[in-house]
């Protein structure tokens, strides 16, 4: 019998991450489940709560936990703003329209940043986080530990928020029916925003808790916004439960292809499990499901 | 002859004879130009006639410029045939994903999204090839002297700028014609409602798969020609989103689905964007942050792009067309 031990390590860590890409995963869906816009630029909202993070512990030291209650705000203001000014524009345009008008502003978010700070690499390193915890095979990072206990309980408010409060239920109305969502008086513009906002907020602490974990670079929203897609194809779109569990299914999916495969395939794996799934089940593994 | 194909005419005529007395630097400028202006009216066979934007159009870029950078490396076949093995593979990497995303009716923000995938699992496969030169690239090596068989041309670069403009009035032709048959017709029908195309009796599934083989090849010999101009073959660059981006970009602002929209849309997007990178190199990303504002405006302001625009103003008929 083979050694658990790399196999047991992959699968932790591959979930553990795969519940931060869950929590992008969701913001997206939200917004494509209630608003029916598929955000391009989703990723490039996680990547300026990086920047926020850097800008305040450049300035005042904090570390990115501490960032949350600054940060957040400031992304689901952008967020508001991008709905308010520019999305609510396109919503009765060919899809074409739309997703040009999303690409377009990951083009201009990205390369804003680029201009401000320039292409390098940046870390904010947190000593505290950087200890490693040991459950008999496996070693995890308190970081990361910390970075998947957020995302959980993040999503986990959503969906108390999303099932149990009357703003909540409304959003989930208008994802069935914008029309009959109007007609029964529900202010359909104005839940367009919130959801927009609550949608950039969650990417905001997805990309706060990651921040201790990697190196910030202006394009890194690229990277997660593409997982993002294949997480929400894998999951169904619109459906956020399972955006949440299609992002543990790609993170343990990447670890594990990276244990047995060149590491430098994984992408390539998690690309073609998208594709996969796009062709024989474009609604999703989890069709089923409850949609929000 | 209409005052119309005479202002045609004489552009071209300027295209044609100018260019040798440009700088250097200006001439560079222009050869990148000309062929993002082909490579857009490639993309818009798909993405504009028949509705399909491929935002993975660099897959094809790529193919073309390392099959016959490969050939030519490691067998010394001349790029005139290694462009056909580009086009044989491009042939048939568009046919199966056409066929696998067109078969089970995959459309929209979908089909964005199965294009860019495509295109980085062909990335991230190249960059795991040693043959190809892995992450490293292919360094083409260099002929003594300037060779037509060979595709290079050091003391006359001008030569590039002459076969990317061939290849722009043969794309231009190509997209003229097609959008003037019966085929072409077919294919706007299937952009405006599919169902009803399929209704009046076109086969749609092979409709699609015609326009994405014929947009993948043109682009594919696009990269082949760029390949053995920069005389380096790097997959970042080559197979990159954002090649795929500036390639839609391109179309979609000039005018999605006309025959002169790319042409236009490359002289002003490209030229801003080339311009930008010389003039202001010391702010990187000034020339993505101005086609992202580009994007937007167009989108919101003008669907119809740049040609509509100008259209509006000088009522051309055959712009449009």
């Amino acid at each position: 019998m083979t050694d658990l031990g790399p196999l047991m390590q992959a699968l932790t860590s591959g979930a553990l991450i795969g519940a931060v890409y869950g929590l992008v995963a969701v913001g997206l869906n939200l917004i494509y489940g209630v608003v029916h816009v598929i955000n391009f630029a989703h990723g490039e909202f996680l990547m300026l709560s990086m920047y926020v993070a850097l800008v305040m512990n450049v300035l005042i030291g904090a570390n990115p936990f501490l960032a949350l209650p600054v940060a957040v705000p400031l992304i689901m203001l952008a967020g508001f703003l991008v709905q308010r000014y520019i999305i609510s524009r396109t919503l009765d345009a060919p899809i074409l329209i739309q997703s040009f008008v999303t690409f377009g502003l990951l083009l201009v978010m990205q390369h804003g940043i680029m201009l401000t700070f320039g292409p390098n690499y940046y870390s904010i390193r947190v000593t505290e986080l950087e200890g490693v915890l040991e459950f008999g095979y496996v070693r995890v990072s308190v970081g990361l530990l910390l970075a998947a206990v957020v995302s959980v309980l993040t999503i986990l408010g959503l969906h108390l928020f999303l099932t149990r409060t009357y703003l909540g239920t409304a959003i989930r109305a208008i994802g069935q029916n914008r029309f009959a969502a109007q007609t029964i008086g529900i202010p359909v513009k104005r839940l367009y925003e919130l959801s927009f906002a609550i949608s950039t907020g969650l990417a905001a602490v997805a990309g706060l808790v990651l921040t201790p974990l990697i190196w910030m670079h202006p394009t890194i929203g690229e990277i997660y916004i593409l997982k993002a897609f294949i997480i929400v194809v894998l999951g169904g779109m619109g459906n956020v439960m399972g955006a949440f569990l299609g992002g543990i299914v790609i993170g343990i999916t990447e670890s594990v292809s990276a244990l047995y495969l060149m590491p430098s395939l994984k992408e390539a794996v998690a690309l073609i499990i998208f594709i996969l799934i796009l062709l024989f089940r474009p609604r999703g593994i989890f069709a089923r499901a409850v949609r929000i | 002859m209409r005052t119309e194909r005479v202002v045609m005419l004489a552009l071209l005529a300027v295209l044609a004879v100018v260019p040798p007395f440009l700088e250097r630097y200006h001439q560079n400028v222009l050869i990148y130009v000309v062929l993002f202006s082909y490579l857009g009216v490639a993309w818009n066979i798909l993405g504009g006639l028949t509705g399909l934007p491929s935002f993975g159009n660099a897959a094809f870029f790529g193919i073309g410029a390392y099959a016959s950078g490969m050939l030519y490396t490691t067998y010394r076949v001349s790029p005139w045939i290694g462009m056909w093995a580009g086009v044989a593979l491009s042939t048939g990497l568009a046919a199966l994903i056409g066929y696998l995303t067109f078969r089970f009716g995959i459309r929209g923000h979908f089909f964005i999204l199965a294009t860019i995938a495509f295109a980085e699992i062909l990335r991230n496969v190249v960059l795991n090839l040693e043959v190809l030169g892995g992450a490293r690239g292919l360094p083409i090596p260099l002929t003594p002297e300037d060779s037509l068989v060979d595709l290079q041309f050091h003391t006359n670069r001008i030569a590039y700028y002459y076969i990317a403009l061939g290849l722009l009035i043969a794309g231009t032709l190509v997209f003229w014609k097609l959008k003037n048959s019966s085929l072409g017709l077919a294919l706007m029908c299937i952009k405006e409602d599919e169902e009803k195309a399929a209704t009046l009796g076109i086969n749609t599934l092979r409709h699609k798969i015609f326009a994405f083989v014929l947009s993948a090849v043109m682009t594919s010999i696009a990269g082949t020609v760029y390949a053995h101009y920069v005389l380096y073959v790097e997959p970042m660059v080559v197979l990159g989103v954002p090649l795929s981006v500036q390639i839609a970009l391109v179309a979609i602002v000039g005018g999605l689905g006309t025959t002169l929209g790319p042409v236009l849309g490359g002289f002003i997007v490209q030229t801003i964007m080339e311009y930008t990178r010389i003039f202001f190199g010391r702010f990187p990303g000034l020339d993505f942050f101005i086609a992202g504002i580009l994007l937007i405006a167009i989108a919101l302001l003008r669907p119809t792009g740049l040609l509509g625009l100008i259209e509006r103003l000088i009522p051309l008929r055959t712009l449009a067309r």
